[in-house]
Protein backbone atom coordinates (compact mmCIF):
# COMPACT_ATOMS: atom_id res chain seq x y z
CA UNK A 1 0.00 0.00 0.00
CA UNK A 2 1.34 3.67 -0.87
CA UNK A 3 -0.37 6.44 0.60
CA UNK A 4 -0.69 10.15 -1.07
CA UNK A 5 -1.04 13.05 1.56
CA UNK A 6 -2.49 16.22 -0.11
CA UNK A 7 -1.65 19.19 1.70
CA UNK A 8 -2.31 22.57 1.53
CA UNK A 9 -4.17 25.44 2.93
CA UNK A 10 -8.18 25.81 3.76
CA UNK A 11 -9.57 26.34 0.15
CA UNK A 12 -6.74 25.94 -1.75
CA UNK A 13 -7.80 23.09 -4.06
CA UNK A 14 -7.09 19.98 -2.51
CA UNK A 15 -10.17 17.84 -2.78
CA UNK A 16 -10.44 18.97 -6.40
CA UNK A 17 -6.75 17.78 -7.44
CA UNK A 18 -8.13 14.54 -4.91
CA UNK A 19 -10.50 13.48 -7.15
CA UNK A 20 -8.03 14.29 -10.19
CA UNK A 21 -5.47 12.31 -8.79
CA UNK A 22 -7.85 9.43 -7.63
CA UNK A 23 -9.84 9.01 -10.31
CA UNK A 24 -6.28 8.48 -12.49
CA UNK A 25 -4.95 5.98 -10.04
CA UNK A 26 -8.36 3.92 -10.85
CA UNK A 27 -7.97 4.53 -14.38
CA UNK A 28 -4.60 2.69 -14.23
CA UNK A 29 -6.32 -0.50 -12.68
CA UNK A 30 -5.02 0.92 -8.81
CA UNK A 31 -7.77 -0.04 -6.10
CA UNK A 32 -8.00 4.17 -3.92
CA UNK A 33 -9.22 4.91 -0.55
CA UNK A 34 -9.25 8.40 0.83
CA UNK A 35 -9.06 9.92 4.25
CA UNK A 36 -10.79 12.97 4.80
CA UNK A 37 -9.96 14.76 7.95
CA UNK A 38 -12.31 17.76 8.67
CA UNK A 39 -12.86 20.81 10.44
CA UNK A 40 -15.28 23.84 9.07
CA UNK A 41 -18.51 22.03 8.51
CA UNK A 42 -17.45 18.89 8.69
CA UNK A 43 -18.13 15.88 6.15
CA UNK A 44 -19.11 17.76 3.01
CA UNK A 45 -15.73 17.06 1.64
CA UNK A 46 -16.05 13.15 2.67
CA UNK A 47 -19.58 13.40 1.03
CA UNK A 48 -18.66 14.70 -2.35
CA UNK A 49 -15.63 12.13 -2.57
CA UNK A 50 -18.23 9.09 -1.83
CA UNK A 51 -20.76 10.69 -4.42
CA UNK A 52 -18.08 10.32 -7.30
CA UNK A 53 -17.76 6.92 -5.97
CA UNK A 54 -15.10 6.57 -3.73
CA UNK A 55 -14.83 4.90 -0.32
CA UNK A 56 -14.03 7.04 1.87
CA UNK A 57 -13.35 7.38 5.82
CA UNK A 58 -13.86 10.73 7.80
CA UNK A 59 -11.63 11.72 10.90
CA UNK A 60 -12.99 14.69 13.03
CA UNK A 61 -11.59 16.64 15.71
CA UNK A 62 -13.36 16.72 18.66
CA UNK A 63 -11.77 20.35 19.49
CA UNK A 64 -10.54 22.68 17.43
CA UNK A 65 -6.56 21.79 17.63
CA UNK A 66 -5.61 19.77 15.27
CA UNK A 67 -6.17 16.00 16.02
CA UNK A 68 -5.49 14.61 12.55
CA UNK A 69 -2.74 12.24 13.92
CA UNK A 70 -4.99 10.71 16.41
CA UNK A 71 -7.57 9.09 14.68
CA UNK A 72 -5.05 8.56 11.78
CA UNK A 73 -3.26 5.72 12.60
CA UNK A 74 -6.25 3.44 13.48
CA UNK A 75 -7.81 4.65 10.38
CA UNK A 76 -5.39 3.38 7.84
CA UNK A 77 -5.24 0.13 9.76
CA UNK A 78 -9.04 -0.48 9.74
CA UNK A 79 -8.61 0.67 5.46
CA UNK A 80 -5.55 -1.47 5.08
CA UNK A 81 -7.04 -4.31 6.47
CA UNK A 82 -10.56 -3.93 5.46
CA UNK A 83 -10.33 -2.93 1.78
CA UNK A 84 -6.68 -3.47 1.06
CA UNK A 85 -5.83 -0.36 -1.32
CA UNK A 86 -3.11 0.16 -3.88
CA UNK A 87 -3.06 3.77 -3.01
CA UNK A 88 -4.48 5.38 -0.10
CA UNK A 89 -5.20 9.36 -0.47
CA UNK A 90 -5.18 11.51 2.28
CA UNK A 91 -6.43 14.74 2.58
CA UNK A 92 -5.56 16.38 6.17
CA UNK A 93 -6.78 19.81 7.19
CA UNK A 94 -5.99 23.16 5.24
CA UNK A 95 -4.24 23.61 8.99
CA UNK A 96 -2.18 20.68 9.12
CA UNK A 97 1.29 20.09 7.96
CA UNK A 98 2.23 17.14 6.41
CA UNK A 99 5.67 16.97 8.09
CA UNK A 100 3.61 16.42 11.70
CA UNK A 101 2.00 13.26 10.61
CA UNK A 102 4.96 11.22 7.59
CA UNK A 103 7.20 10.26 10.68
CA UNK A 104 4.33 8.91 12.69
CA UNK A 105 2.27 7.31 9.87
CA UNK A 106 5.36 5.90 8.18
CA UNK A 107 6.94 4.50 11.35
CA UNK A 108 3.08 2.85 12.81
CA UNK A 109 1.69 1.32 9.77
CA UNK A 110 2.87 -1.86 8.76
CA UNK A 111 2.83 -2.59 5.11
CA UNK A 112 2.93 0.76 3.91
CA UNK A 113 5.53 1.14 1.46
CA UNK A 114 5.93 4.57 0.53
CA UNK A 115 4.31 8.04 1.22
CA UNK A 116 4.25 10.67 -0.99
CA UNK A 117 3.22 14.43 -0.26
CA UNK A 118 1.51 16.80 -2.72
CA UNK A 119 0.87 20.19 -1.37
CA UNK A 120 -1.49 22.14 -3.43
CA UNK A 121 -0.60 26.34 -3.22
CA UNK A 122 -3.34 28.79 -4.06
CA UNK A 123 -1.70 31.13 -6.63
CA UNK A 124 -4.60 33.49 -6.53
CA UNK A 125 -4.54 34.40 -2.58
CA UNK A 126 -0.96 33.69 -2.54
CA UNK A 127 0.74 36.89 -1.96
CA UNK A 128 -2.13 37.43 0.74
CA UNK A 129 -1.67 34.25 2.79
CA UNK A 130 1.59 34.69 2.72
CA UNK A 131 1.46 38.16 4.34
CA UNK A 132 -1.04 36.85 7.17
CA UNK A 133 -0.35 33.01 7.70
CA UNK A 134 3.57 32.89 6.35
CA UNK A 135 4.38 30.04 8.74
CA UNK A 136 1.55 27.94 7.93
CA UNK A 137 2.27 28.06 4.23
CA UNK A 138 5.96 27.83 4.75
CA UNK A 139 5.34 24.72 7.08
CA UNK A 140 3.17 23.09 4.31
CA UNK A 141 5.96 23.45 1.56
CA UNK A 142 8.65 22.20 4.02
CA UNK A 143 8.06 18.47 3.32
CA UNK A 144 6.77 18.11 -0.15
CA UNK A 145 7.64 16.05 -2.84
CA UNK A 146 5.85 17.87 -5.59
CA UNK A 147 4.20 21.21 -5.11
CA UNK A 148 1.01 22.24 -7.45
CA UNK A 149 0.62 25.77 -7.94
CA UNK A 150 -3.25 25.82 -8.30
CA UNK A 151 -5.70 28.13 -9.42
CA UNK A 152 -3.35 29.31 -12.68
CA UNK A 153 -6.56 30.42 -14.56
CA UNK A 154 -7.11 32.57 -12.10
CA UNK A 155 -4.16 35.05 -12.47
CA UNK A 156 -2.37 36.76 -14.94
CA UNK A 157 1.11 34.84 -16.37
CA UNK A 158 3.15 37.36 -14.84
CA UNK A 159 1.93 37.03 -11.51
CA UNK A 160 1.94 33.42 -11.83
CA UNK A 161 5.74 33.25 -12.51
CA UNK A 162 6.13 35.34 -9.71
CA UNK A 163 4.52 32.66 -7.23
CA UNK A 164 6.01 29.94 -9.17
CA UNK A 165 9.31 31.48 -8.46
CA UNK A 166 8.50 32.38 -4.57
CA UNK A 167 7.33 28.69 -3.77
CA UNK A 168 10.04 27.18 -5.51
CA UNK A 169 12.32 29.27 -3.28
CA UNK A 170 10.65 27.70 -0.07
CA UNK A 171 9.94 24.09 -1.61
CA UNK A 172 13.86 22.51 -0.88
CA UNK A 173 14.03 19.95 -3.83
CA UNK A 174 10.53 19.43 -4.58
CA UNK A 175 9.21 20.02 -7.95
CA UNK A 176 6.87 22.81 -8.24
CA UNK A 177 3.98 22.95 -11.27
CA UNK A 178 1.82 25.14 -12.23
CA UNK A 179 -1.96 23.75 -12.84
CA UNK A 180 -5.65 24.87 -12.86
CA UNK A 181 -7.80 22.02 -11.32
CA UNK A 182 -10.66 23.83 -13.16
CA UNK A 183 -9.96 23.66 -16.26
CA UNK A 184 -7.74 20.84 -16.59
CA UNK A 185 -4.41 22.89 -17.14
CA UNK A 186 -1.38 21.01 -16.20
CA UNK A 187 -3.03 18.13 -14.58
CA UNK A 188 -1.47 15.64 -16.68
CA UNK A 189 1.97 16.65 -16.17
CA UNK A 190 1.20 16.86 -12.16
CA UNK A 191 -0.56 13.33 -12.41
CA UNK A 192 2.65 11.86 -14.45
CA UNK A 193 4.69 13.50 -11.42
CA UNK A 194 3.04 11.78 -8.95
CA UNK A 195 3.14 8.33 -10.20
CA UNK B 1 -1.95 28.84 43.90
CA UNK B 2 -0.66 25.73 45.93
CA UNK B 3 -0.25 26.31 49.64
CA UNK B 4 2.03 23.78 51.34
CA UNK B 5 0.29 20.56 51.82
CA UNK B 6 1.17 17.20 53.92
CA UNK B 7 -0.99 15.49 50.47
CA UNK B 8 2.62 14.73 48.86
CA UNK B 9 0.37 14.87 45.34
CA UNK B 10 -0.02 18.72 46.10
CA UNK B 11 3.23 19.13 47.53
CA UNK B 12 4.44 17.55 44.15
CA UNK B 13 2.06 20.00 42.10
CA UNK B 14 3.30 22.89 44.05
CA UNK B 15 7.15 22.23 44.00
CA UNK B 16 7.08 22.02 40.30
CA UNK B 17 5.17 25.32 39.54
CA UNK B 18 7.32 26.58 41.76
CA UNK B 19 10.53 24.76 40.00
CA UNK B 20 11.51 23.40 43.33
CA UNK B 21 13.05 19.98 43.25
CA UNK B 22 10.53 17.12 43.67
CA UNK B 23 10.46 13.27 44.77
CA UNK B 24 8.45 11.94 41.59
CA UNK B 25 7.31 13.94 38.99
CA UNK B 26 3.74 14.62 39.24
CA UNK B 27 1.11 12.99 36.93
CA UNK B 28 -1.91 15.07 35.93
CA UNK B 29 -4.69 12.91 33.74
CA UNK B 30 -6.23 15.53 30.78
CA UNK B 31 -8.96 13.64 28.85
CA UNK B 32 -12.26 14.40 28.96
CA UNK B 33 -14.03 12.22 26.25
CA UNK B 34 -12.07 9.44 27.46
CA UNK B 35 -12.57 9.60 31.36
CA UNK B 36 -15.92 8.77 30.05
CA UNK B 37 -15.33 5.72 27.74
CA UNK B 38 -12.85 4.00 30.20
CA UNK B 39 -15.57 4.44 32.54
CA UNK B 40 -18.21 2.43 30.36
CA UNK B 41 -20.26 5.66 30.20
CA UNK B 42 -21.61 7.07 27.20
CA UNK B 43 -20.69 10.63 25.93
CA UNK B 44 -23.97 11.23 26.06
CA UNK B 45 -24.80 10.42 29.58
CA UNK B 46 -21.31 12.42 30.50
CA UNK B 47 -21.91 15.80 28.82
CA UNK B 48 -25.92 15.44 30.49
CA UNK B 49 -24.81 17.14 33.99
CA UNK B 50 -21.53 18.59 35.43
CA UNK B 51 -21.53 16.25 38.56
CA UNK B 52 -21.96 12.90 35.77
CA UNK B 53 -18.97 14.54 33.97
CA UNK B 54 -16.90 14.96 37.50
CA UNK B 55 -17.66 11.27 38.43
CA UNK B 56 -16.42 9.79 35.15
CA UNK B 57 -13.78 12.01 35.66
CA UNK B 58 -13.15 10.77 39.67
CA UNK B 59 -13.26 7.12 38.47
CA UNK B 60 -10.76 7.22 35.70
CA UNK B 61 -8.44 8.83 38.02
CA UNK B 62 -9.32 5.71 40.62
CA UNK B 63 -8.73 3.17 37.51
CA UNK B 64 -5.47 5.15 36.53
CA UNK B 65 -4.35 4.81 40.37
CA UNK B 66 -1.27 6.64 41.15
CA UNK B 67 -1.90 9.87 39.13
CA UNK B 68 -1.38 12.77 40.83
CA UNK B 69 -4.05 15.45 40.03
CA UNK B 70 -6.93 15.38 37.20
CA UNK B 71 -6.81 18.51 34.76
CA UNK B 72 -10.29 19.68 34.81
CA UNK B 73 -12.67 18.03 37.06
CA UNK B 74 -15.82 18.66 34.57
CA UNK B 75 -16.99 19.22 31.34
CA UNK B 76 -19.75 21.00 29.17
CA UNK B 77 -19.97 20.77 25.38
CA UNK B 78 -21.73 24.23 26.32
CA UNK B 79 -18.25 25.68 26.93
CA UNK B 80 -16.93 24.72 23.53
CA UNK B 81 -19.72 27.21 22.22
CA UNK B 82 -19.22 29.90 24.85
CA UNK B 83 -14.93 29.53 23.58
CA UNK B 84 -15.42 29.32 20.06
CA UNK B 85 -18.58 31.25 18.95
CA UNK B 86 -19.27 28.13 16.91
CA UNK B 87 -22.28 25.52 17.00
CA UNK B 88 -20.95 21.98 18.70
CA UNK B 89 -22.43 18.96 17.37
CA UNK B 90 -23.50 16.88 20.18
CA UNK B 91 -23.59 12.99 21.58
CA UNK B 92 -27.22 12.31 21.70
CA UNK B 93 -28.40 14.68 19.80
CA UNK B 94 -27.31 15.82 15.92
CA UNK B 95 -24.66 12.31 16.84
CA UNK B 96 -24.98 8.86 18.00
CA UNK B 97 -25.41 8.43 22.11
CA UNK B 98 -21.80 7.95 22.18
CA UNK B 99 -20.05 9.77 18.91
CA UNK B 100 -17.30 12.44 19.61
CA UNK B 101 -18.75 15.77 19.76
CA UNK B 102 -17.60 17.90 16.86
CA UNK B 103 -17.04 21.42 17.18
CA UNK B 104 -18.40 22.43 13.78
CA UNK B 105 -16.66 26.04 12.37
CA UNK B 106 -19.49 26.94 9.84
CA UNK B 107 -18.89 31.08 10.12
CA UNK B 108 -22.00 32.01 12.09
CA UNK B 109 -20.11 35.62 12.68
CA UNK B 110 -20.32 37.95 10.10
CA UNK B 111 -17.77 40.89 9.18
CA UNK B 112 -20.60 43.41 10.09
CA UNK B 113 -20.64 42.10 13.62
CA UNK B 114 -17.06 43.96 14.38
CA UNK B 115 -19.54 46.88 14.69
CA UNK B 116 -21.81 45.34 16.61
CA UNK B 117 -19.45 44.44 19.12
CA UNK B 118 -17.66 47.94 19.10
CA UNK B 119 -21.37 49.42 19.54
CA UNK B 120 -22.95 46.61 21.98
CA UNK B 121 -20.13 45.89 23.78
CA UNK B 122 -18.78 42.02 24.29
CA UNK B 123 -21.10 40.73 26.91
CA UNK B 124 -24.06 41.59 25.31
CA UNK B 125 -23.37 40.80 21.55
CA UNK B 126 -21.77 37.32 23.08
CA UNK B 127 -25.25 36.74 25.00
CA UNK B 128 -27.69 37.10 22.16
CA UNK B 129 -24.65 35.67 19.46
CA UNK B 130 -25.34 32.05 21.37
CA UNK B 131 -28.97 32.45 21.61
CA UNK B 132 -29.75 33.58 18.53
CA UNK B 133 -27.10 32.42 16.21
CA UNK B 134 -25.93 28.76 17.54
CA UNK B 135 -29.11 27.65 19.72
CA UNK B 136 -31.73 29.24 21.71
CA UNK B 137 -30.76 28.36 25.68
CA UNK B 138 -27.66 27.55 25.05
CA UNK B 139 -25.80 30.25 27.23
CA UNK B 140 -28.61 29.25 30.05
CA UNK B 141 -27.16 25.80 29.61
CA UNK B 142 -23.35 27.29 30.22
CA UNK B 143 -24.84 29.63 33.18
CA UNK B 144 -26.41 25.83 35.00
CA UNK B 145 -22.67 24.35 34.00
CA UNK B 146 -21.10 27.11 36.03
CA UNK B 147 -23.34 27.16 38.76
CA UNK B 148 -22.95 23.48 39.54
CA UNK B 149 -19.39 24.55 40.31
CA UNK B 150 -19.33 24.25 43.85
CA UNK B 151 -21.05 20.86 43.86
CA UNK B 152 -17.97 19.99 41.30
CA UNK B 153 -15.09 21.08 44.31
CA UNK B 154 -17.02 19.21 46.87
CA UNK B 155 -17.86 15.87 44.76
CA UNK B 156 -13.86 16.16 43.55
CA UNK B 157 -12.57 16.84 47.02
CA UNK B 158 -14.66 13.95 48.71
CA UNK B 159 -12.81 11.77 46.22
CA UNK B 160 -9.75 13.29 47.16
CA UNK B 161 -8.53 13.88 43.63
CA UNK B 162 -6.53 16.97 43.63
CA UNK B 163 -7.09 19.18 39.97
CA UNK B 164 -5.63 22.20 38.93
CA UNK B 165 -8.60 24.69 36.93
CA UNK B 166 -12.09 25.01 36.74
CA UNK B 167 -12.29 27.26 34.01
CA UNK B 168 -10.53 28.44 30.83
CA UNK B 169 -9.54 32.04 29.86
CA UNK B 170 -9.10 33.45 26.56
CA UNK B 171 -8.26 36.54 24.79
CA UNK B 172 -10.43 37.64 21.83
CA UNK B 173 -8.43 36.19 18.67
CA UNK B 174 -10.19 32.48 19.56
CA UNK B 175 -13.43 33.23 19.29
CA UNK B 176 -13.43 36.33 16.42
CA UNK B 177 -11.48 33.19 14.71
CA UNK B 178 -13.96 30.96 15.56
CA UNK B 179 -17.43 32.47 14.60
CA UNK B 180 -15.65 33.73 11.43
CA UNK B 181 -14.00 30.81 10.65
CA UNK B 182 -10.10 30.92 10.32
CA UNK B 183 -10.51 31.47 6.64
CA UNK B 184 -12.30 34.29 6.78
CA UNK B 185 -10.73 35.49 9.95
CA UNK B 186 -7.41 35.43 8.18
CA UNK B 187 -8.49 37.64 5.96
CA UNK B 188 -10.35 40.21 8.05
CA UNK B 189 -7.04 40.55 9.25
CA UNK B 190 -5.69 41.23 6.02
CA UNK B 191 -8.36 43.54 4.92
CA UNK B 192 -9.62 45.64 8.12
CA UNK B 193 -7.24 44.83 10.79
CA UNK B 194 -7.58 48.11 12.56
CA UNK B 195 -11.46 46.88 12.66
CA UNK B 196 -10.58 43.59 13.74
CA UNK B 197 -8.50 45.64 16.38
CA UNK B 198 -11.32 47.77 17.89
CA UNK B 199 -12.93 45.33 18.31
CA UNK B 200 -10.65 43.33 20.17
CA UNK B 201 -10.04 46.35 22.27
CA UNK B 202 -13.35 46.53 23.03
CA UNK B 203 -13.84 42.83 24.07
CA UNK B 204 -11.03 42.27 26.04
CA UNK B 205 -11.15 44.73 28.96
CA UNK B 206 -13.11 42.48 31.72
CA UNK B 207 -13.81 39.53 29.32
CA UNK B 208 -12.57 37.44 31.59
CA UNK B 209 -13.04 38.67 35.36
CA UNK B 210 -16.28 36.58 36.27
CA UNK B 211 -14.17 33.46 34.82
CA UNK B 212 -11.49 34.26 37.23
CA UNK B 213 -13.27 35.77 40.34
CA UNK B 214 -15.43 32.73 39.68
CA UNK B 215 -11.99 30.14 40.00
CA UNK B 216 -10.70 32.16 42.78
CA UNK B 217 -14.13 31.76 44.57
CA UNK B 218 -13.88 28.37 43.71
CA UNK B 219 -10.61 27.51 45.51
CA UNK B 220 -9.25 26.31 41.73
CA UNK B 221 -5.61 26.38 41.90
CA UNK B 222 -5.11 27.64 38.24
CA UNK B 223 -7.43 28.72 35.75
CA UNK B 224 -6.66 27.65 31.49
CA UNK B 225 -5.13 30.74 29.44
CA UNK B 226 -6.45 28.57 25.95
CA UNK B 227 -4.46 29.03 23.13
CA UNK B 228 -5.48 27.21 19.37
CA UNK B 229 -5.61 29.14 16.58
CA UNK B 230 -4.19 31.91 17.74
CA UNK B 231 -0.38 29.40 17.34
CA UNK B 232 2.80 30.86 16.36
CA UNK B 233 2.47 28.05 13.55
CA UNK B 234 -0.45 29.87 12.29
CA UNK B 235 0.36 33.43 12.04
CA UNK B 236 3.16 35.87 10.74
CA UNK B 237 5.29 37.46 13.34
CA UNK B 238 3.59 40.65 12.88
CA UNK B 239 0.20 39.86 13.02
CA UNK B 240 0.91 37.38 16.12
CA UNK B 241 2.83 40.47 17.77
CA UNK B 242 -0.08 42.84 17.25
CA UNK B 243 -3.20 40.60 17.61
CA UNK B 244 -2.04 37.71 19.97
CA UNK B 245 0.90 38.18 22.54
CA UNK B 246 -0.29 41.37 24.12
CA UNK B 247 -3.81 39.98 24.78
CA UNK B 248 -1.76 37.07 26.33
CA UNK B 249 0.35 38.86 28.36
CA UNK B 250 -2.20 40.98 30.09
CA UNK B 251 -4.28 37.71 30.75
CA UNK B 252 -1.57 35.47 32.39
CA UNK B 253 -0.74 39.10 34.56
CA UNK B 254 -4.25 39.25 35.63
CA UNK B 255 -4.74 35.71 36.38
CA UNK B 256 -1.45 35.92 38.67
CA UNK B 257 -2.56 38.69 40.27
CA UNK B 258 -5.85 36.97 41.40
CA UNK B 259 -3.57 34.35 42.86
CA UNK B 260 -4.12 31.57 40.88
CA UNK B 261 -1.68 29.77 38.79
CA UNK B 262 -1.79 30.41 34.59
CA UNK B 263 -2.04 27.46 32.79
CA UNK B 264 -1.04 28.34 29.32
CA UNK B 265 -2.73 25.51 27.51
CA UNK B 266 -1.06 26.13 23.98
CA UNK B 267 -1.86 23.80 21.15
CA UNK B 268 -0.20 23.53 18.15
CA UNK B 269 3.11 24.92 17.37
CA UNK B 270 4.73 27.82 19.16
CA UNK B 271 7.87 27.12 19.17
CA UNK B 272 8.57 30.43 17.41
CA UNK B 273 7.32 32.26 20.42
CA UNK B 274 9.20 30.59 23.33
CA UNK B 275 11.58 33.32 24.23
CA UNK B 276 8.63 35.62 24.78
CA UNK B 277 7.02 33.50 27.56
CA UNK B 278 10.31 35.24 29.75
CA UNK B 279 7.99 38.15 29.87
CA UNK B 280 5.21 36.43 32.57
CA UNK B 281 6.33 36.22 35.64
CA UNK B 282 9.29 33.74 36.70
CA UNK B 283 7.85 30.02 39.18
CA UNK B 284 4.34 31.01 38.92
CA UNK B 285 2.85 29.89 35.59
CA UNK B 286 2.77 26.34 33.83
CA UNK B 287 3.14 26.26 29.88
CA UNK B 288 1.41 23.22 28.87
CA UNK B 289 1.87 21.75 25.33
CA UNK B 290 0.55 19.08 22.87
CA UNK B 291 3.79 17.65 21.39
CA UNK B 292 3.72 19.79 18.19
CA UNK B 293 5.87 22.40 20.06
CA UNK B 294 9.19 21.55 20.46
CA UNK B 295 9.26 20.65 24.54
CA UNK B 296 12.65 20.29 24.37
CA UNK B 297 13.44 24.14 22.81
CA UNK B 298 10.94 24.56 25.49
CA UNK B 299 13.11 23.28 28.39
CA UNK B 300 16.00 24.92 26.66
CA UNK B 301 14.36 28.56 26.66
CA UNK B 302 11.86 28.31 29.86
CA UNK B 303 13.49 25.82 31.62
CA UNK B 304 14.30 28.10 34.44
CA UNK B 305 11.32 30.40 34.26
CA UNK B 306 8.59 28.19 34.11
CA UNK B 307 6.72 24.65 34.67
CA UNK B 308 6.59 22.40 31.33
CA UNK B 309 3.92 19.92 31.21
CA UNK B 310 2.79 17.72 28.66
CA UNK B 311 3.02 15.93 25.99
CA UNK B 312 2.83 12.53 25.44
CA UNK B 313 1.18 12.24 22.11
CA UNK B 314 -1.76 11.33 21.68
CA UNK B 315 -1.51 9.04 18.94
CA UNK B 316 1.44 7.57 21.11
CA UNK B 317 -1.30 6.94 23.72
CA UNK B 318 -4.14 5.91 21.48
CA UNK B 319 -2.06 3.82 18.89
CA UNK B 320 1.25 2.53 20.76
CA UNK B 321 1.73 0.28 23.13
CA UNK B 322 2.02 0.21 26.86
CA UNK B 323 6.38 -0.72 26.66
CA UNK B 324 6.09 2.34 24.00
CA UNK B 325 4.35 4.77 26.40
CA UNK B 326 6.72 3.97 29.27
CA UNK B 327 9.69 4.47 26.97
CA UNK B 328 8.25 7.99 25.70
CA UNK B 329 7.36 9.24 29.18
CA UNK B 330 11.05 7.94 30.76
CA UNK B 331 12.49 9.97 28.13
CA UNK B 332 10.43 13.18 28.86
CA UNK B 333 10.98 12.72 32.22
CA UNK B 334 14.66 12.62 32.05
CA UNK B 335 15.04 15.28 29.28
CA UNK B 336 12.42 18.04 30.61
CA UNK B 337 12.10 17.21 34.61
CA UNK B 338 12.47 15.95 37.10
CA UNK B 339 12.22 19.91 38.15
CA UNK B 340 9.84 22.16 36.67
CA UNK B 341 7.73 19.59 35.03
CA UNK B 342 4.17 17.38 35.36
CA UNK B 343 3.64 14.60 32.85
CA UNK B 344 0.84 14.52 31.39
CA UNK B 345 -0.86 13.84 27.73
CA UNK B 346 0.06 15.64 24.89
CA UNK B 347 -3.80 18.19 25.03
CA UNK B 348 -6.34 15.33 25.73
CA UNK B 349 -5.95 11.66 25.89
CA UNK B 350 -7.95 10.59 23.34
CA UNK B 351 -11.27 9.05 23.56
CA UNK B 352 -9.99 5.78 22.35
CA UNK B 353 -6.36 5.53 24.39
CA UNK B 354 -5.93 1.96 26.26
CA UNK B 355 -6.41 2.15 29.91
CA UNK B 356 -3.12 0.43 29.92
CA UNK B 357 -1.45 3.09 28.59
CA UNK B 358 -2.54 5.43 30.77
CA UNK B 359 -1.38 3.80 33.29
CA UNK B 360 2.31 2.69 31.85
CA UNK B 361 2.34 7.21 31.71
CA UNK B 362 1.93 7.07 35.42
CA UNK B 363 3.85 4.35 36.37
CA UNK B 364 7.05 5.79 34.38
CA UNK B 365 6.89 8.62 36.77
CA UNK B 366 6.70 6.49 39.88
CA UNK B 367 9.50 4.02 38.30
CA UNK B 368 11.84 7.32 37.32
CA UNK B 369 11.48 8.40 41.04
CA UNK B 370 13.20 4.81 41.90
N1 LIG C 1 -10.47 29.28 -10.28
C1 LIG C 1 -10.19 28.07 -9.78
N2 LIG C 1 -10.87 27.61 -8.73
C2 LIG C 1 -10.55 26.40 -8.25
C3 LIG C 1 -9.53 25.61 -8.80
N3 LIG C 1 -9.42 24.48 -8.10
C4 LIG C 1 -10.36 24.54 -7.13
N4 LIG C 1 -11.05 25.70 -7.22
C5 LIG C 1 -12.16 26.15 -6.37
O1 LIG C 1 -11.65 26.43 -5.09
C6 LIG C 1 -12.60 26.07 -4.10
C7 LIG C 1 -11.97 25.11 -3.11
O2 LIG C 1 -11.65 23.90 -3.75
P1 LIG C 1 -11.48 22.55 -2.92
O3 LIG C 1 -10.96 21.51 -3.87
O4 LIG C 1 -12.70 22.25 -2.18
O5 LIG C 1 -10.32 23.01 -1.94
P2 LIG C 1 -9.82 22.29 -0.61
O6 LIG C 1 -8.38 22.67 -0.48
O7 LIG C 1 -10.13 20.85 -0.65
O8 LIG C 1 -10.68 23.04 0.49
P3 LIG C 1 -10.86 22.63 2.05
O9 LIG C 1 -11.02 21.15 2.11
O10 LIG C 1 -12.07 23.39 2.46
O11 LIG C 1 -9.62 23.10 2.72
C8 LIG C 1 -13.78 25.48 -4.84
O12 LIG C 1 -14.73 26.45 -4.98
C9 LIG C 1 -13.17 25.06 -6.16
O13 LIG C 1 -14.14 25.05 -7.18
C10 LIG C 1 -8.82 26.15 -9.94
O14 LIG C 1 -7.92 25.55 -10.51
N5 LIG C 1 -9.18 27.38 -10.37
MG1 LIG D 1 -11.15 19.69 0.78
Amino acid sequence: MDALCIAGFLGSGKTTILLEAARALTDGGARVAVIENEIGEVGVDGGYVREQGLPVRELFGGCICCTLQVGLVETLRSVRDSYGPDWVVIEPTGLAAPGDILGLVADTIEGLDLVRVLTVVDAERWSMLLEVVEPLITSQLESADVVAVNKADAVDDQQLAAVLAAVRRLSGDALVLPVSAATGAGMPALLRAMS
Amino acid sequence: MIAPSSDPRWERLRKAVALEPVDKVPVCLEGVAWCARVTGMTLEEFLSDATKATKANIDAFRLVGNADCANNPSFASSSLNFLWMTGVKRPGYELGPDEPWQVEESGLMTPEDYDRIIEMGWPAFQAEFLNERIRPGVLDEFLEFLGKGPSVVEQAKAADMPFLSMGIIIQPFEPLCGGRTFTQFILDLYRMPDKVEQAMQVMFPGMNDAAIAGCAALGSPGVWIGGWRSASRMLAQPLWDRFVWPYIKELTLQVDAAGLIPILHFDSDWTRDLPRLLELPAGRCVLSLDSMTDIRKAKEILGDHMCIMGDVPPALLSSGTPDQVREHCTRLIRDIGPTGYILQSGCDIPVDAPLENVKAMADAAEAAAG
